[in-house]
Formats: structure tokens, C-alpha cells, sequence
């Protein structure tokens, strides 16, 4: 086990702040970049570190590339930091990979796109109670327009109850098991924690290239050296953070599943709407696996997320090998290998950190409701803030978005993208729809037409900086 | 049974003809299939082929090696036809390449045959082969993707009625569907099995090397021992390897990487000095070329599951190594695959070329190192100018469950066996 300067490390990669529910992110441009300085140098006292945890509040903050570069970061030390970073989201080839086309395409993005306005700064403010987001909210938009900083986008985030995203299902269930965080003590399975947090061992063994500067740009010492070079470690303790803005068309969602599990007369039958939008999405609304509990929901075992795959499920009987979770996160099933498999899906894992936006359809969240709501706000009013934290841009979010779920070939299927979150315009064919084959005895059942579902509003690569490291570009 | 094989040229490019050399072939690369002078998608033998510009670099020694453009193909059958079907189809794009390259001749009318005795001077025997899809040919790759394409929206269509019948059942009535369409006439007959004297080759050698193996056992150990004994002390004495990945060049070489179902990979690069290292790794490769054929025969290198084609050429004098592969996904994953499920023989083939992370006793350390090989193969890695796959959206997963698939339609079957047949859809 790794010791984690946890001081050093901003709060949020460390928790997700389940405490404070209400949160805002704000997309902020520097204009004048010595003002900027002073402005971050005054708040960079009040950037919350992983140490303690925040009662009331907390403030966290991270920056794009060309961020770093207006606040006069050395040309030097922007080169060192990752080519996929460097690069962005949204060029021709992360197109391909991410399969950002006709609506999603980023030219059509409310942030982050070609022609949207250059994001540097997004901050984000969290607080236990609506009232004080507001106050917290306004304190800091006036001094950040003070210091001549514009605010571009203001990003709304809600937390729907039982932490269910807007299509209705328990979310955030399945994340890495990072032994340094755990109050429990050792387990078994925890995954290297240099797998989210630059400065520490990956899951190689090795130490995953981290952004730095020369010795001589360190006058004041606070940066470790970096074990392989001579070089002072500016990314140590900071971590890749990725901001994708989806919508979801949650109407669009359950009439799919409900037209597409009728019985012969053409009736509605609930149970298996539930069941087929269950199968795509890989688990039910309570979160309980497919796995566990292939016929139907048991909301008993919603917290239960030691099963494997290839062990219990091999044929994907109980959750489809093309269904959203197992996609994402295969655990121990890939190419009928076990073993290998697990070895392999811990180099692909995010720490996540989103939270939904925009009102739900219907509070209550249940599919029946949904399908009878009348919903007249407009495509992209709600949706979830993806937000993860990893080391390894390339390995982690651009392989499991590119490989896994936007991968037509994925395991043994021929020609089906991720069901649920997955473009299916775009990625080498040019169909309008999508499939997705649910594995079955005697013979796979195979849902033809699936529309999209989500769409990419926005999105940047971001860099949180550690604590020392924000001081440092304060300065 | 179709015999694949692979087919290296390796010209002498001309200064002063290199823009031209250029411009050509990304005409060619803007439409690959159906372009006037080379059009791959007529050619029916071949499976993948590229066109690769190599810089003029230096050997280990720092003596100068002269430029270099490079044609592979995979393709099926024997070269002479293979070759001939490329000429009858595309001479005038071979006549446009070739005239940028020393040796050429330099007329305005430039026959086929003077072509052809060109193509031939300037063939490179290649070291090791890996075929990912053994004995099948582009048509029947071709023709089983249609078919089981077929069977699937039957599946669909049918459902209602096929769901209540037993597994035997269903699949003789997929049978009946596919052996009453005339398109599918092909599929009465299973596909090709080895003729009487490919069997007796294929097997004659495998029993000529079991014997061989045998009888040599002993001499053979103590020679493994002495060569493992004589690598370690080469490998303390060699330095530790830089770690630094090029940014600007992934980013270069991405950008050739223009379908994310299917790419090609060419990584070339100068053997260590001495002559320990080329002896070792052409028993290597030679090793490969053996094991691939008997063992890795049903899709898969070891583990590896996304290979359609590799193979390894030596190159100037046997100064350098080229592998060229194609392979289904990104670059990227094909990379972190290596390192992630086969690290010993990849470290045990690329130990022998310069700047290779370190290995220990030829198969330990090396390709685990991750940052390290993949800076390594980053660093080696070359783009190509041209690249044509027959069947870009077919994998070589898909094309060994096809064959299944295919091969479930002969003889009788219990519930049981339908049922696994059955799985594959």
C-alpha cells in the first residue's frame, strides 16, 4: 500500500461529496492573466484538499491545456503533459473513437466544441444545502468577475433520490476499490491507486508519465522529483479529469423498451418493458445485477457487486454480453479467458464523479409514470454531467469509450454498439440505428431500430492540479 | 485447401523522384478500391496490402541505408498468379510507383514483362508468418460473412415460429432456408479440407520435426542452456532503455489510423550488433513459423485473438527486421494487447532489435515493462501510404465463428451440439 499525501490531493478525487448534494460547476475564461493569478492565488486557500472531509462545503478546481498555457504555465512543461490530452476531445480522430457524429458532433456542443468560446478554468462548488449553493454560488462569480474572469457556461447538476440517473437505474454502484481510501482496512482486490492519482504506482507497477518542469522553475522546492527523470513532478498528487455532458431522451428510453416488449394484441406489459430495458443497461432499476438476479428486480441485493461474469453468466443468459455495464466494466469476461480477463479490465477502470442534471421526467422515477408524463422541455434539459477521474487518458476513458462501448465487434458480437450510451451513427458504418442481442435458449432474441438515447452536449479534458500545483500557477 | 501466403517487394526510392514517389500514392490511397491504375478491390487473391515509404537511416555501425518503398500483400494461392492478377489490373499504378525507384527503367513505354522481371528481382523472402484465419480464402471469408448475415435475419423474421421448436429442429429448418436459395449453393458442400498430398505435407513435417526433436533432445538442451547462458551475459552488459514516448509521433501515426474495426502496424528497426543476436533470432522466427502452423492455427497468437496477418522480413543484409501485421481495432489496444496477455514471446522475437526495453533470461522483464515497449514500438513504428483491407469490417473473430456456423449446417446433429451451434448467433 501507497501512502497518499491526501492534503496534497483535491477532495474530490478522494470522495465524491455524497454529503453535499447540491453542486454547480462554472466555465470560466481568463482574459487577462495576471489578474487571474491573483484571483487564484486569493481562492487557492479555499480549494478543499482530500485530507477532511468538508462539512458544509467545498470547492474544487481544474484546468484545460490552453487554461495552463493563458496562465503562463512554460511552454516546457504544457509539453509534458499527455498527447491525448494535449490533443482534446473533440478533433476528427476522437470522433472516430468516440462516435461524436450528427448530434453529437461536436460542432453542434453548447461547450467545448470548435466554435464555442475556449474553456480554461472549470470550478466546482458543492454545499450541503440549496441555500447556501446560491450564497456560495454569488460570493464567488463576484469575485470572479472581478478579476476579469468571463463565465461561460454554469453548470447546473441535481441529485435525483436514491442516487438513480434520469433514465430511472441506481448509478455509481461499481467503483475501483482503491485500498488507501478505505476505512475498512486491507481487502483483497484494490486496485493501484496510480491508476487515478499521478505520483504513484500504476497497476504496471510503474509510474504513469506525469506532467513536469525543470528544477530551475521550482525556486521554492514544493515538488517531488520524478523517479525516472531529473525533473520535478507537477502532475504528483493531480489527476486527468474528464467532462463529457450527455443528454438523455428518457421518454424516448421507455417507449423504446415498452413498443419493443409488447404482447401479441399490442398491449403495454410493465414487467417486461422493465425487463428489456433492464437487459440493455446490464442491471435493474435497484441496481441489483442481471447476474444475480436474472428473472427479476430484487432490490435486496442492490448493493452487491462482487460477481463475475464469466463465472456465473458465461452465455450471457442472465445480463447480454452487449448490455451497458458489462461492456464497461467486463471483470472476468473477455475472449472466454478469465483469468487474463481480470487481469486486463483492472488497466481499464475510472474513478467517477458525475452527477445528473436537469429536472427528472416524474419524481417518483418509475417507468409506468415516465411513459404517461407529458415531457415538454426540450432535447438536452437533463442528462448526466459525466465526470471521472484517470492517470491514463488513453488507457482508461478513450479505451473503454472507444474500445468497449463504442466497438461494434465487442466480445463475440458482430455488429452492435453499447445499447445505451453508444452512438450508433458513426464508427466505420452508417447506420441511423442500432441492435442489441439479448442471449437467449434456444436462440439469441436480436432488438433492431434502438435509437439514440444519448447525445454528447459538451465536453473538455481537464487537469485538477494538486494543491501545491495550483499555488504554483497562482504564482 | 487455399494456401495463403505473403508476397515483400523492397525498392530503392530515388531523391529526386520522392514527390512524385508521394503524390502518387496518396492518389492511390484516395480511393484504395476502385481507383484507374491500381485498383485493389478487382484484385480477388488479395486479403490486405500496403505501399510503405522508408526513410534513409543508418545501420548500428552509423553507415548510411538508402531509402526504401515497401509492398506487402497477403494473399491466396501461388505468387505467380498472384502477382499476375495484380498486373493484369493494375500495371499502369505500378508502372506510375515503380518509376520513382532506382532501376527502373526509365522509357515511356515500359512493357509488362519488363515490369514483372522488375517486381521479381526486388522480392524479399520473408522469415516468420502468422495466419489468423488458416485456409480460408477472400471469397470464402467473403461469402460465409453473407451467409451467416443471412441466417441471423432469418432468425428475426422467423422468431414466432422457430422459438417453440427444439434446437435440432431449428437448425434444420435454417438449413432448409439457406440450401434453398441459389446464392447459397456454395454451402452444400463444407469447405475445402487439405488435398491427399497438402495432408501428407503438412503432417510429413510435423512428424519429420517430432522425430527431429526427439532423436535431438539432448544436443538440443545443452545448445538452449549455452545460448540462454551467452544472451544473459549480452543482456547485463546492455544499457537500460529510454522510457520517453514521442508525443507528436503517436499522434502522427494516428492519423493514419482512418477505421477503428481494422488497422495495419509496420515497426522496422536494426538488429543489435553481432552475430549471436541474428542467429538467435532467426531460429526464432523459424521456431514461429512452425509453431504458427501447428499450434497458433485456429486464430489466435497464444491468446491474441485479433491477428489476421504478421509477418517478419529481414531487411539491408539482414541489418534490420521489419514486422508488418494487420489486425482488427486501434493501434493502441493492439499495443497494450501484447503487453497485457503475451509479453514473454514478444519480448523473446523483439529483444533482438536495438532500443528494446531490457529483458531478463529473453522472456522476463522486456515487453512487461509497459511504458517501455510501447515507447519502443512507437519509435519503431512506421506509417504506410497506402493500405487496402478486402474486408474491413469483418474480424478474425467473426471469420472463424463463420466457418462454425458454416460448417454446423453438415451431417446430423443431437439437441445438444444445435444447441452450441445455436450460441454462435
Amino acid at each position: 500500500m501507497q501512502t497518499l499525501e491526501k492534503k496534497e490531493i483535491q477532495g474530490l478525487i478522494l470522495r465524491g461529496y455524497s454529503n453535499l448534494p447540491n453542486a454547480v460547476y462554472l466555465l470560466l475564461q481568463v482574459d487577462d492573466h495576471i489578474q487571474a493569478k491573483n484571483w487564484l492565488k486569493s481562492i487557492s486557500n479555499e480549494v478543499t484538499p482530500g485530507d477532511v472531509k468538508p462539512g458544509a462545503k467545498a470547492m474544487n478546481i481544474a484546468f484545460t491545456m490552453a487554461g495552463m498555457r493563458k496562465l503562463a504555465l512554460s511552454e516546457n512543461a504544457l509539453n509534458t503533459f499527455s498527447g491525448e490530452f494535449e490533443e482534446g476531445m473533440s478533433t476528427k480522430h476522437k470522433q472516430l473513437m468516440f462516435g461524436d457524429y450528427g448530434k453529437s458532433d461536436p460542432e453542434n456542443w453548447k461547450w467545448g466544441g470548435p466554435y464555442c468560446p475556449e474553456v480554461h478554468i472549470m470550478l466546482m462548488l458543492y454545499t450541503d444545502t440549496n441555500e447556501r449553493l446560491e450564497a456560495f454560488c454569488e460570493e464567488i462569480s463576484a469575485g470572479i468577475k472581478q478579476a476579469g474572469l468571463i463565465i461561460l457556461e454554469k453548470i447546473d447538476t441535481c441529485r435525483p433520490d436514491n442516487e438513480k440517473e434520469h433514465f430511472g437505474f441506481k448509478d455509481g454502484i461499481s467503483q475501483p476499490f482503491l485500498e488507501e481510501l478505505s476505512e475498512k482496512g486491507p481487502a483483497d482486490d484494490p486496485i493501484a491507486v496510480g491508476e487515478f492519482i499521478l505520483g504513484y504506482k500504476n497497476e504496471y507497477g510503474q509510474f504513469t508519465d506525469s506532467p513536469s518542469i525543470l528544477p530551475e522553475e521550482d525556486k521554492n522546492n514544493i515538488f517531488p522529483v520524478q523517479p525516472e527523470t531529473e525533473l520535478k513532478d507537477f502532475g504528483a498528487n493531480g489527476s486527468y479529469l474528464v467532462f463529457r455532458q450527455l443528454g438523455q431522451n428518457v421518454k424516448e428510453f421507455w417507449n423504446f423498451a415498452y413498443e419493443n416488449s409488447k404482447d401479441k394484441n399490442g398491449n403495454y406489459i410493465h414487467a417486461e418493458a422493465v425487463k428489456l430495458a433492464s437487459k440493455m443497461v446490464g442491471r435493474w432499476p435497484s441496481g441489483t445485477s442481471l447476474v444475480d438476479s436474472p428473472e427479476k428486480d430484487d432490490p435486496a441485493m442492490c448493493n452487491k457487486n462482487d460477481f463475475l461474469y464469466h463465472k456465473q453468466d458465461p452465455h450471457g443468459l442472465g445480463c447480454p454480453y452487449g448490455a451497458h455495464v458489462r461492456r464497461n466494466h467486463p471483470r472476468d469476461c473477455l475472449e472466454g479467458i478469465p483469468k487474463e480477463a481480470s487481469f486486463i479490465t483492472r488497466k481499464h477502470r475510472l474513478l467517477r464523479r458525475g452527477r445528473s442534471f436537469g429536472p427528472t421526467v416524474v419524481a417518483s422515477m418509475s417507468p409506468e409514470d415516465i411513459l404517461t408524463a407529458i415531457d415538454d422541455l426540450p432535447d438536452g434539459s437533463r442528462g448526466l454531467n459525466f465526470i471521472c477521474f484517470n492517470a491514463d487518458l488513453a488507457r482508461q476513458f478513450e479505451f473503454i469509450q472507444n474500445i468497449w462501448i463504442n466497438n461494434p465487434k465487442f466480445e463475440s458480437l458482430t455488429d452492435e454498439l453499447d445499447p445505451l450510451v453508444a452512438n450508433p451513427y458513426g464508427r466505420g458504418n452508417d447506420n441511423q440505428t442500432n441492435s442489441f442481442s439479448i442471449q437467449e435458449r434456444p436462440f439469441r432474441k436480436r432488438i433492431q431500430n434502438i435509437p439514440m438515447f444519448v447525445h454528447t452536449m459538451g465536453g473538455a479534458y481537464f487537469f485538477m492540479p494538486s494543491i501545491s500545483a495550483i499555488r504554483y500557477l497562482a504564482s | 485447401m487455399n494456401v495463403q501466403d505473403g508476397l515483400t517487394l523492397l525498392f530503392d526510392t530515388r531523391n529526386d523522384r520522392m514527390p512524385d514517389l508521394i503524390q502518387e500514392l496518396n492518389k492511390l490511397s484516395e480511393n484504395i478500391e476502385e481507383n484507374e491504375s491500381m485498383p485493389f478491390a478487382k484484385m480477388s487473391k488479395i486479403h490486405f496490402a500496403r505501399w510503405v515509404i522508408m526513410d534513409a537511416t543508418t545501420d548500428v555501425e552509423g553507415n548510411p541505408i538508402s531509402a526504401h518503398l515497401l509492398f506487402e500483400s497477403d494473399y491466396d494461392g501461388k505468387e505467380a498468379d498472384h502477382i499476375d492478377e495484380m498486373l493484369h489490373f493494375g500495371l499502369p499504378g505500378f508502372i506510375n510507383v515503380l518509376r520513382t525507384c532506382k532501376g527502373f527503367p526509365e522509357k515511356q513505354d515500359v512493357s509488362r514483362e519488363e515490369v514483372l522481371s522488375y517486381i521479381r528481382a526486388h522480392s524479399v523472402p520473408k522469415t516468420g508468418l502468422f495466419i489468423g484465419a488458416w485456409g480460408r480464402s477472400v471469397k470464402q471469408i467473403k461469402q460465409e460473412k453473407h451467409l451467416c448475415d443471412a441466417i441471423e435475419n432469418y432468425l428475426d423474421e422467423h422468431r414466432e415460429t422457430l422459438i417453440t421448436q427444439s434446437p435440432v429442429e431449428i437448425r434444420n429448418k435454417i438449413k432448409e432456408f439457406v440450401w434453398s436459395k441459389p446464392e447459397f449453393a456454395w454451402a452444400k458442400e463444407p469447405p475445402d479440407k487439405r488435398s491427399f498430398k497438402q495432408a501428407f505435407l503438412h503432417y510429413g513435417e510435423l512428424f519429420y520435426l517430432i522425430c527431429c526433436l526427439i532423436i535431438l533432445l539432448p544436443f538440443l538442451l545443452i545448445m538452449v542452456i549455452t545460448a540462454l547462458i551467452m544472451l544473459r551475459r549480452q543482456e547485463l552488459k546492455e544499457p537500460p532503455t529510454d522510457h520517453h514516448l514521442d508525443k507528436s509521433k503517436v499522434s502522427l501515426l494516428q492519423k493514419h489510423e482512418k477505421f477503428n474495426l481494422q488497422n495495419q502496424f509496420s515497426a522496422v528497426g536494426n538488429i543489435k550488433p553481432g552475430t549471436f543476436r541474428l542467429r538467435f533470432l532467426k531460429k526464432t522466427l523459424w521456431m514461429i513459423n512452425r509453431v504458427s502452423r501447428y499450434v497458433f492455427n485456429k486464430g489466435k497468437l497464444a491468446t491474441i485473438p485479433s491477428i489476421h496477418f504478421a509477418r517478419w522480413v529481414f531487411l539491408d543484409n539482414h541489418k534490420r527486421l521489419i514486422f508488418i501485421s494487420n489486425y482488427d481495432g486501434t493501434s493502441d489496444q493492439y499495443l497494450t494487447d501484447f503487453v497485457n496477455k503475451q509479453p514473454a514471446p514478444m519480448s523473446a522475437i523483439f529483444c533482438h532489435m536495438m532500443d528494446f526495453p531490457k529483458t531478463k533470461w529473453l522472456v522476463l522483464e522486456g515487453a512487461r515493462d509497459m511504458k517501455g515497449f510501447v515507447a519502443w514500438a512507437r519509435k519503431k513504428q512506421i506509417p504506410s501510404q497506402v493500405w487496402y483491407s478486402a474486408y474491413k469490417d469483418i474480424t478474425v473473430k467473426n471469420i472463424i465463428a463463420n466457418t462454425k456456423v458454416r460448417n454446423g449446417l453438415y451431417g446430423s446433429v443431437n439437441d445438444k451440439k444445435a444447441q452450441q451451434w445455436l450460441n454462435l448467433l
